[in-house]
């Protein structure tokens, strides 16, 4: 849940970014074990949220009730309140012991404030005897009634905002563990005018293997144009970049060995735009009304990372370069925002060399082996020049074969 | 000779597929009897290469759709027939000398299905036989010249011969008595067998032929006159695709000087289904199938490759393109095995960069048609390919289906028109849809 609210709202803001950074970097170091065990916070989770007892009297009158209840009927209601209470007071334990450790920790541990925070719940007067090593199931049924009306009534807002500490542990603990196990990095966020993405050593996180690239974007040249051959890894490199970013924004760790960013306000790509069969539209319109709606984001004057993957492929080849370079040109000129920009239209990557200062080119490229192409997946500086097409036709003597059967049946 | 086809040619044209309505198959697949339907297979398998046959096939659909003449037997009667062929167990021959009291006890308490499965199958049996006796008379004009004459005289010949007749004095087929069916049981299952066998299979070509005149006549569709091979002559009116709802038809004409069809178009316009039309009629035509079109003449051709849905190989590595290539490479191998083939290449070598995809299709079109002999259709979106090869080919039909602005949504035809398209649509939407104006706008505003 807490991981979700995170990815659904990443941050904005340069200094959030960085503090939730620096949290996420603490752990990553620290390597905390989360202190309590998933079955026994389940139940202690499920009976302090499970509020009934809304009065003291009430709760002594229940507990009186389940006691006899208790004696001429096995009932079990006794059974799992009892546990309930049980984990409760086990998992307070541990907590208290676990948070304690921070007070000895440095000022500048960027946990210590939220240790305190819970410190300070759970050691509220009205919860001291849960560290006094009294057992639960030995207590008078008034002494019972009244710890189960404090747990779950009298106290409820302090312990939900202790559970809501603890769900946030568990989120920097897990998170912290997956950046040290995958050897991840954490992108530092500035504050500036200029708009800059700059990683070194970007790779795409889910995929075996991943060889990474360096990418720099800011203002001076802010729209990346990538082009390459069909299975040399361009929207890999779109969507790593893409999904960077948008983790960087929510300060977690990355799959990078550095980089650092102005916080952008959004991101708009159409790396997978789909063919709309049932409003009658083509790709190509399809692609068009994305577009639109693209540039009226950026024409808002808000800061946004922009990728077209194959941008108007569902068109003719003289329509798809026109509109490629008129569209790219008229798009760059926001500085404010970044583009990253893949085609398989080369010639369009030529005009626009010429006519725009603000653009950088590169390509992945492709090797052959005999004529089974390679790819290396990694950047090159300019526009890729691979002909290879011709070339595994002319290695395979596509040619050849036709005009020898031609021959041969004129023969016949 | 047989036509040649491969999987990827069948799959490409829809002709089987899971789903009956959605495969050429399919829509044919109305028979009534089971066998129809595995013959109907058979046919839809194998092609015919032979004008003769082609058209002899075709006549005899022809004269049932004339005539409207309806299947004649119950389907149930089939089932019980073939299963009773199929059990060619001596010990399971009825015997005269078995008709003794037990026998008779052992029917009378319903104990007995063995001879009661026998019984079924012979009774079912004779009743087709009676029924196709019935029939046969009954057909009109079936004399000399009748296409069917030469199958409705073999199926006579069977059941007048010495050894069936009898079988044609059974009143009712259902109440015949032990003696007699442990007569006919020994003539159908064991002297006569081959004979019955193949006068089922007959019937079961009578069961395709009605079927598929039937559907015929409701769809329309005109039987296509074959003419021998390397005559030169391949036309097509109103062509259109069997599968689709309210499909728009064309004319195509196909010679020594026009073998080379080159078709362009925008993605939506209806490349690829015209291509499937022009496949599945050709498909269907060697058949001796009534087509989907208004009228066709062609010379008999000796098979056809299509490529128009190429799946990608990677597990063998291959990219696209690659795939692409190795597949024209198979298509020109084959060229140099059989002589009159139909060639279809969809939207060729898109599966790379502009500049590529331009120079291989020109190549690869260009050495294709120096052929004169093939037919080939290729398709694709590069229209200055098409410019080139005008000036080096002379043997090249251009084509192009065209696409109408209606505001601002694009809208087709989906009929053919001469010439390379010239539609420019592209760029015109992008701006009436204003996107240079707003992020143009804007830059003024700030400047």
């Amino acid at each position: 849940m807490a991981l979700e609210r995170m990815f659904l709202n990443p941050l904005t803001e340069a200094g959030e970014i960085n503090s939730r950074k620096k949290m996420f970097e603490f752990f990553q170091k620290e390597e905390f074990i989360f202190p309590v065990d998933k079955e026994e916070l389940d139940v202690a989770e499920q009976y302090l949220t499970n509020g009934e007892a809304r009065s003291y009297a009430a709760s002594m009158v229940n507990s009186f009730k389940r006691k006899a209840m208790k004696l001429i009927a096995n009932d079990n209601e006794l059974e799992m309140i009892q546990n309930g209470m049980n984990a409760s007071v086990s998992l307070f334990v541990k907590l208290e012991s676990f948070f304690k450790k921070f007070d000895s920790m440095a000022e500048t541990c960027p946990y210590r404030t939220i240790a305190s925070k819970a410190l300070e719940l759970l050691h509220d007067k009205g919860l001291a005897w849960i560290y006094s090593g009294e057992d639960m199931t030995k207590c008078s049924t008034s002494t019972f009634a009244r710890y189960d009306y404090r747990l779950r009534y009298a106290y409820s807002s302090q312990i939900n905002e202790l559970l809501g500490l603890l769900y946030e542990l568990d989120l920097y603990i897990a998170v912290a563990k997956i950046g040290r196990e995958r050897g991840f990095f954490f992108a530092e966020a500035v504050t500036q005018d200029e708009t800059v993405v700059s990683i070194k050593g970007l790779y795409h996180p889910t995929v075996p293997n991943a060889v990474s690239n360096d990418l720099l974007i800011n203002h001076l040249s802010n729209l990346v144009f990538l082009t390459g051959a069909n299975m040399a890894g361009k929207s890999t490199l779109m969507k790593a970049f893409a999904v960077t970013l948008y983790l960087a924004h929510m300060g977690f760790p990355l799959p990078v060995s550095s980089m650092h960013f102005t916080p952008v306000d959004g991101m708009y790509t159409s790396i997978n735009v789909p063919d709309n069969l049932n409003m009658g539209y083509s790709h190509f319109y399809a692609e068009v009304k994305r577009v639109r709606e693209v540039a009226l984001a950026v024409s808002s004057g808000k800061r946004l990372l922009v990728i077209f993957d194959e941008l108007f492929k569902g068109t003719n080849v003289k329509d798809a370069y026109d509109a490629t370079v008129a569209v790219t040109e008229a798009f760059s000129k926001h500085r404010r925002c970044i583009y990253i920009v893949s085609t398989h239209i080369m010639e369009a990557g030529v005009t626009l060399k010429e006519r725009c200062d603000n653009m950088k080119f590169v390509y992945l490229p492709t090797l052959l082996q005999g004529s089974t192409p390679v790819y290396t997946y990694r950047l090159s500086d300019g526009i890729s020049d691979d002909r290879h097409g011709m070339m595994i036709i002319n290695n395979e003597r596509i040619i050849e074969t036709i005009r020898k059967t031609t021959e041969q049946q004129r023969i016949q | 000779m047989i036509f040649r086809i491969d999987k990827q040619t069948t799959d490409d044209l829809g002709i089987f597929g899971k789903n009956n309505d959605r495969s050429v198959y399919g829509i044919f697949n109305k028979t009534i009897t089971n066998g129809g339907s595995q013959v109907l297979e058979e046919m839809f398998r194998f092609p015919l290469s032979d004008d003769e046959k082609i058209n002899e096939r075709g006549q005899i659909i022809r004269f049932f759709q004339e005539k409207e003449i309806a299947f004649p037997f119950k389907s149930e009667l089939f089932d019980p027939a073939e299963s009773y062929l199929s059990n060619t167990d001596n010990r399971t021959r009825l015997s005269a000398y078995q008709d003794n009291l037990e026998r008779k006890f052992r029917s009378a308490i319903g104990s007995d299905t063995e001879y009661k499965q026998i019984a079924r199958g012979v009774a079912s049996i004779v009743e087709i036989l009676c029924v196709l006796d019935d029939f046969l008379e009954n057909i009109p004009d079936l004399g000399p010249g009748c296409p069917y004459l030469t199958q409705a005289s073999a199926m006579r010949d069977i059941i007048y011969s010495d050894a069936l007749k009898s079988c044609l004095q059974e009143n009712n087929p259902t109440k015949i008595t032990y003696a007699r069916t442990a007569g006919f049981d020994q003539i159908l299952r064991f002297n006569c067998r081959d004979t019955v066998k193949q006068l089922l299979n007959l019937i079961y070509q009578l069961d395709v032929f009605i079927a598929v005149a039937k559907y015929s006549l409701e769809r329309n569709f005109t039987y296509a006159e074959a003419m021998p091979e390397g005559a030169g002559v391949f036309e097509i009116e109103g062509l259109y695709h069997p599968l689709l709802k309210n499909a728009v038809s064309n004319s195509i004409k196909v010679d020594h000087k026009s073998n080379m069809i080159f078709l362009t178009g925008a993605n939506m316009a209806g490349k690829s289904t015209f291509m499937k039309s022009f496949g599945i009629a050709v498909y269907l035509a060697h058949m001796g199938f009534p087509v989907p079109a208004a009228g066709m003449k062609f010379s008999v051709l000796n098979g056809m490759y299509t490529t128009i849905n190429l799946p990608d190989n990677i597990n063998k590595g291959y990219s696209h393109f690659y795939a692409e290539v190795v597949r024209v490479r198979k298509v020109a191998e084959s060229i140099g095995n059989s002589k009159n083939l139909l060639v279809i290449f969809d939207e060729l070598f898109r599966g790379t960069n502009v500049k590529d995809a331009y120079d291989a299709t020109v190549a690869v079109t260009e050495a294709f048609a120096a052929n004169k002999n093939c037919i080939f259709i290729i398709s694709t979106h590069i229209i200055e390919a098409g410019e080139t090869l005008k000036e080096r080919c002379d043997n090249i039909n251009f084509i192009n289906l065209p696409t109408i602005m209606d505001g601002n949504v694009p809208e087709y035809t989906y009929r053919i028109e001469k010439g390379i398209t010239s539609d420019r649509h592209g760029m015109i939407i992008v701006k009436n849809e204003g996107i240079l104006d707003i992020l143009n706008k804007d830059e003024e505003i700030s400047n």
